[in-house]
C-alpha cells in the first residue's frame, strides 16, 4: 500500500472480515484503477472510502465483489474472507460467501413490483415484512420500482441487501442525487444494521461530511492508491475534502 | 442460493440481520389483509375462455376450421416456447424454425419404430430440443443482441442445409406414423385436436407454475438489467442457460405436433420466413405473456383465410378486387409488417397490452359510476 499521508490511531481492532494486500487493476485500454491497495475490514465496523471521481473506489468495491475479473479486467493482488483466499472468485461466488454489493446504479428493476423485488433476493422469506427495513415498504408491496422516487429505490436496495443476510455489504455512492434528508435517513439506517448485527460495511461516498457521521474508519483514496487512512473520529471532513477531494472549505 | 458448505468458511456475525428493521420498525406489519389479486382472475377467465373455445374446436367446428384450429394450435406452442426465451428471459432468437425442424424431423424419423410408442417422439423429440438449445445457450453466453439473433441465424442456415441433406433423394419426406395412446388412434383432425389441445394446456399450466415462482422472477430480472440482476444474486449463466434449454424443447415439441399434423415432413417449411413468423405471433399478441403468444399465432395463422374470405364477398370484376384475389397473401404479410411496426411504436405490450388497458379502463370507469 502506498504510504498514507497520515495515520492516526485504527478504530478497527475487531476481527478482520476482508483483507486486501496489494490489489492492482488495470483496465483493458491501460488505465490503472487501483494501485497497490492494501486494506483490512474488522466485524462491526463502517469504512467510509472517500475520494474524487476516478479515485478508484468504485473500481475497489467492484474488485473485492468479483465482478472486475467477470468482465476481464487484469486484477492482480490478494483479496481475503476471513482467511479465506478468494481473489479469483465470481461474482456469484462472492455472493454465496456473503458478499453483498449495493451499486451506484442498476440495482433495482423498474417494471419489477416491491414484493417481487424482495421474494428475488430473499429465498423462501416470501414478501412478508420481517426484514422490511423501511416503514414504506409495507404499503407499497404492490407498486412497481420504476415508479418509485430515487430515495425510494436506495431503500429498497438496502433493504435487498440486508435481507440477503450479508457477512460483508459493500456499498457505492448511496448518497448520489438525493435530498439530505434521505441521505440522513439511508445512512442511520446503515448504522443500525452494524451495530445490531456486527455486519462490517465499506461504504464508499463523495459526501465526506454525510460518511463521516457513521464511519468508524476512512479511507481517502486518490489515482487509485490510499492516500489516508484513520479513525473517523480523528477526520476533520472539511478539511479531507479540500486536501483530497477539492472541495474548498 | 446460497449453501451451507460456501458460508462454513467465514464466521457469522452476532446477529441475524434478517430480523433487523433499519428504521422505525412498520406500525401496521401484522395488520396486512388478503390481497385482491386480478391475476387469479385473469387466470380463471382465461381457463374458462379456453374450455370454451376448445369444445368449439372439437364439437362445434367445421372440418376447414378444425384443419386451421390444428395449425394454430401447433404455433401456439412454439410461440410460447419462444417467448420464453425473449419475452421472459430477454435473450433475441431467430432459431425458432430451426427447433421446430428438429422436432418434426425426429418425431417423424423415430415414430414408425416399434420401440418409440407414443408420447415418446414428443419427449425424445423435446429432449434433442433441449440439447441444441444448450448449445445455442453456450454460445449465446457470451453473445448478446444483434450478434446472439445472428448466432441463431446461423443455426437457422445449418438445420436447414442438415435437414435437406438427411431428406436427401426423397422428396416426398418423411412420414410420421398416427400417433396412439393404446388403442385410441389420433388418426383425425378432430383427434389431434384433442391432443394438440392437451398439449396446449399442460405448456401453459407448467410454464405459468414456473413463471409465478423463482425462477420467473430471476428471469424478469435478467430480462430487466443483467447486471443489476448479478448483483442481486441471480446466477445469471445458469438462468438463461436454461431459458436457451427449456425453449427449445418446447418448440421442439412443437415441431412434433407438426409432424403428427402435416403427417409428412420436408425441410421446405422450417425456412427463415418461419422463424420470423413466429417472432411475429410473439411480438404482435404481447412479448412475456403466454395468451399474447396464442393470440398472435391465431392472428398469423388464421389471418390470411380471413383476407381471402374478405377478399371473395368483394362483389363485381373490378381491378381492385381482382387484385385482392390474387394477391391477398401477400396483403396478409404486408398487414403483419405494418401491425409489427404499430405494435413496437406504439403499444409494446402487443394486443395483449391492449386488452389490459382496456380492462383497466373499464375497471375505472365502473368505480367512477359506483361512486357517482
Amino acid at each position: 500500500m502506498s504510504e498514507p499521508a497520515t495515520t492516526p490511531a485504527d478504530p478497527g481492532t475487531g476481527q478482520p472480515v476482508l483483507r486486501t494486500s496489494g490489489l492492482s487493476v488495470t483496465y483493458a485500454n491501460g488505465a490503472v484503477g487501483l494501485e497497490d491497495v492494501s486494506l483490512s475490514i474488522p466485524e462491526g465496523t463502517i469504512t467510509a472510502v472517500l475520494g474524487r471521481n476516478g479515485a478508484g473506489k468504485t473500481s475497489l468495491l467492484r474488485a473485492i465483489a468479483g465482478f472486475l475479473r467477470s468482465e476481464h479486467v487484469t486484477v492482480r493482488g490478494q483479496v481475503e474472507l476471513a482467511g479465506r483466499r478468494v481473489a479469483a472468485a465470481s461474482p456469484m461466488k462472492m455472493h454465496r460467501l456473503g458478499v453483498v454489493f449495493v451499486p451506484e446504479r442498476d440495482k433495482v428493476f423498474p417494471g419489477l413490483t416491491v414484493s417481487d423485488h424482495l421474494r428475488l433476493v430473499g429465498s423462501g422469506k416470501g414478501d412478508q415484512p420481517d426484514a422490511l427495513s423501511f416503514d414504506w415498504i409495507e404499503g407499497r408491496l404492490t407498486s412497481r420500482a420504476g415508479m418509485l422516487s430515487g430515495g425510494e429505490r436506495q431503500m429498497l436496495a438496502l433493504a435487498m441487501a440486508v435481507r440477503q443476510s450479508p457477512r460483508l455489504l459493500l456499498v457505492d455512492e448511496l448518497s448520489l442525487g438525493l435530498a439530505p434528508v434521505i441521505v440522513k435517513e439511508l445512512m442511520t439506517a446503515l448504522r443500525r444494521l452494524t451495530d445490531v448485527s456486527g455486519v462490517p460495511i465499506v461504504l464508499v461516498e463523495q459526501d465526506a461530511a454525510a460518511a463521516l457521521r457513521i464511519a468508524d474508519r476512512v479511507f481517502v483514496m486518490d489515482h487509485g492508491q490510499v492516500v489516508w487512512q484513520g479513525a473517523s473520529a480523528d477526520t476533520d471532513a472539511g478539511e479531507i475534502s479540500a486536501r483530497y477531494l477539492g472541495v474548498t472549505r | 442460493m446460497s449453501t451451507d458448505d460456501d458460508r462454513g468458511a467465514v464466521g457469522r456475525p452476532a446477529a441475524a440481520t434478517q430480523d433487523i428493521a433499519l428504521a422505525a420498525p412498520p406500525a401496521a406489519a401484522a395488520a396486512r389483509g388478503p390481497r385482491l389479486d386480478s391475476a387469479d382472475l385473469k387466470r380463471w377467465l382465461g381457463a374458462v375462455v379456453y374450455v370454451v373455445v376448445a369444445a368449439y374446436i372439437l364439437f362445434g367446428a367445421s372440418a376447414f376450421n378444425q384443419y386451421q384450429a390444428s395449425l394454430v394450435l401447433v404455433f401456439a406452442v412454439a410461440a410460447i416456447g419462444q417467448d420464453w426465451l425473449m419475452g421472459r428471459a430477454g435473450q433475441i432468437s431467430l432459431g425458432a424454425a430451426a427447433f421446430m425442424a428438429v422436432g418434426a424431423f425426429t418425431t417423424a424419423r423415430i415414430s414408425n419404430e416399434s420401440w418409440a410408442v407414443f408420447p415418446l417422439p414428443i419427449i425424445i423429440s423435446a429432449v434433442f430440443g433441449c440439447v441444441l438449445g444448450l448449445v445455442v445457450g453456450l454460445t449465446g453466453l457470451r453473445l448478446r443482441g444483434l450478434y446472439l439473433a445472428l448466432s441463431t441465424l446461423a443455426l437457422q442456415f445449418i438445420v436447414a442445409f442438415a435437414a435437406e441433406r438427411y431428406q436427401g433423394s426423397n422428396e416426398a419426406g418423411l412420414t410420421a406414423a398416427v400417433p396412439a395412446l393404446g388403442g385410441f388412434k389420433f388418426a383425425s383432425v378432430q383427434r389431434l385436436n384433442l391432443l394438440f389441445l392437451v398439449v396446449l394446456a399442460l405448456v401453459v399450466l407448467g410454464l405459468g407454475g414456473v413463471y409465478r415462482r423463482a425462477p420467473g422472477r430471476a428471469w424478469a430480472a435478467i430480462r430487466q438489467d443483467e447486471a443489476a440482476a448479478a448483483v442481486a444474486g441471480v446466477d445469471v449463466v445458469k438462468w438463461k442457460l436454461l431459458a436457451f434449454v427449456g425453449s427449445s424443447g418446447i418448440i421442439a415439441v412443437a415441431g412434433s405436433l407438426y409432424a403428427y399434423q402435416a403427417a409428412t415432413v420436408t425441410y421446405i417449411p422450417f425456412d427463415i420466413s418461419l422463424a420470423v413468423s413466429i417472432l411475429v405471433m410473439v411480438f404482435i399478441g404481447g412479448l412475456g405473456s403466454m395468451t399474447g403468444a396464442i393470440i398472435g399465432a391465431v392472428i398469423v395463422e388464421l389471418l390470411p383465410n380471413w383476407l381471402q374470405s374478405i377478399t371473395n364477398q368483394v362483389q363485381g370484376g373490378s381491378g381492385l378486387s381482382s387484385w385482392l384475389q390474387t394477391n391477398h397473401a401477400e396483403l396478409a404479410l404486408a398487414i403483419y409488417g405494418l401491425a409489427l411496426l404499430l405494435v413496437l411504436i406504439f403499444e409494446r405490450g402487443g394486443i395483449v397490452g391492449l386488452l389490459n388497458r382496456l380492462l383497466t379502463l373499464t375497471v375505472r370507469i365502473a368505480r367512477r359510476r359506483e361512486r357517482a
